[in-house]
């Protein structure tokens, strides 16, 4: 039995198929630009957002019917998964062999900036909690609601991430 | 060195060369995972209900519902499906003729065994109310599909089958019988090129003449 009870079937007002693509084709280019600040390449980047928007997609009728902001949500969800991969990874010692299904090209053109190189040295929470608070200008609180961490633990990370980069450029 | 390294870092993160070139087919590939993943997740969901009702003897009706449910939804209930047409109250099946026929949304189009009514995104017979049990079928709106399958008008037939391997086709339509009180199946009227034309919820075992296409 495959059958699925919603508590309420609220009428959309539009094809949710369609505003899926839709919503994919609007985001992608913001989500990619995205990626490529929380993972540091393009590749990685590809692939996060790739992931997250099929899991979100997966889910779209749900998550329009739940009053989600489908762009928000994303975001927060790379994140997230951008953190709990590289755990996964790490713990696994996979080698990353992911099809580069999105980005046509795998060139960095960040590659010889010394700060993106130093940011590579974060582990992925750190870097998150950078590219939350510089790059999307989140407050404390708002990267804790984010992440679910504590903002004492935003802080710690923030000032870890802030003493590393320091010292990778001044060693550079 | 701290503002500075702030004032870095958001300048870094404002540099166009942060932007990447999507493939153009890159929406359609995403997609196309996004629907992959949902079969699989059904078909999950499927296979540990069966397991459940195989070892424990239970009723798929009283609890496959809730575990085929999507997991992050408030837990669904055997209760008749509540459908609501926005800026109006809610229709279920089952729903005494009485109050259903109070909704505003409805408009009567005929009057057979049973009565016929459009709503305002729904045209012709989109519900059909028995006077001795109540609302019968509910058609939704054309570009409405269903919550977990993504079935909708323009689905083939094809697709709706491989959705529910239960599901019955007989000529132009296909029914699936559902789980839940009162008795209740998605019927999927087809057109003579096998896609289907409309998504309608309907009661099992009512009076109502509700026929195919």
């Amino acid at each position: 039995m495959t059958a699925v009870l919603p508590v309420e079937w609220v009428d959309p007002g539009v094809d949710a198929r369609a505003d899926f693509g839709e919503f994919v084709r609007a985001s992608l280019p913001t989500l990619l630009r995205y990626g490529h600040a929380l993972t540091g390449n393009p590749h990685d980047a590809a692939d996060l957002v790739q992931t997250v928007l099929e899991k979100l997609g997966a889910r779209w009728s749900t998550l329009l019917r739940k009053g989600f902001e489908p762009l928000a949500y994303a975001r927060r969800s790379m994140a997230n998964a951008h953190i709990s991969r590289w755990r996964r990874r790490s713990r696994e010692k996979l080698v990353a062999d992911f099809p580069d299904a999105i980005a046509e090209s795998g060139v960095d053109r960040l590659e010889h900036e010394p700060l993106w190189q130093a940011l590579r040295d974060l582990p992925p929470r750190q870097r998150a909690v950078v590219v939350l608070r510089f790059y999307e200008g989140l407050s404390e609180l708002e990267i804790a609601a984010t992440l679910g961490i504590s903002p004492g633990t935003v802080k710690s990370q923030n000032s870890r991430a802030m003493a590393t980069l320091r010292k990778r450029l001044e060693e550079g | 060195m701290t503002v500075e390294l702030d004032d870095r870092l958001r300048e870094l993160f404002a540099d166009e060369r942060l932007d990447l070139p999507a493939r153009p087919d890159a929406a359609e590939v995403i997609v196309t995972g996004a629907r992959r993943r949902r079969r699989a997740r059904v078909a999950v969901a499927s296979t540990f209900a069966l397991t459940l009702l195989v070892g424990g003897g239970v009723a798929v009706s009283g609890v496959g519902g809730s575990l085929l449910g999507e997991p992050a939804s408030p837990a669904p209930s055997t209760a008749p499906l509540p459908v609501r047409t926005s800026g109006y109250p809610v229709l279920r099946l089952g729903m005494p003729a009485q109050e259903a026929r109070a909704n505003p949304a409805l408009t009567l189009t005929r009057i057979d065994t049973c009565e016929f009514y459009s709503l305002p995104d729904v045209p012709g017979d989109a519900v059909a109310i028995s006077p001795r049990y109540g609302v019968a079928r509910i058609t939704r709106p054309a570009t409405s599909v269903t919550p977990t399958s993504l079935l909708g008008v323009g689905t083939p037939a094809g697709k709706v089958l491989e959705h529910y391997p239960e599901a019955v086709r007989r000529d132009d339509l296909i029914t699936v019988r559902l789980p839940g009180t009162p008795e209740w199946r998605y019927a999927f009227p087809l057109d003579d090129a096998g896609e289907v034309t409309a998504v309608r919820l309907e009661l099992v075992g009512s009076d109502c003449p509700l026929g195919g296409g």
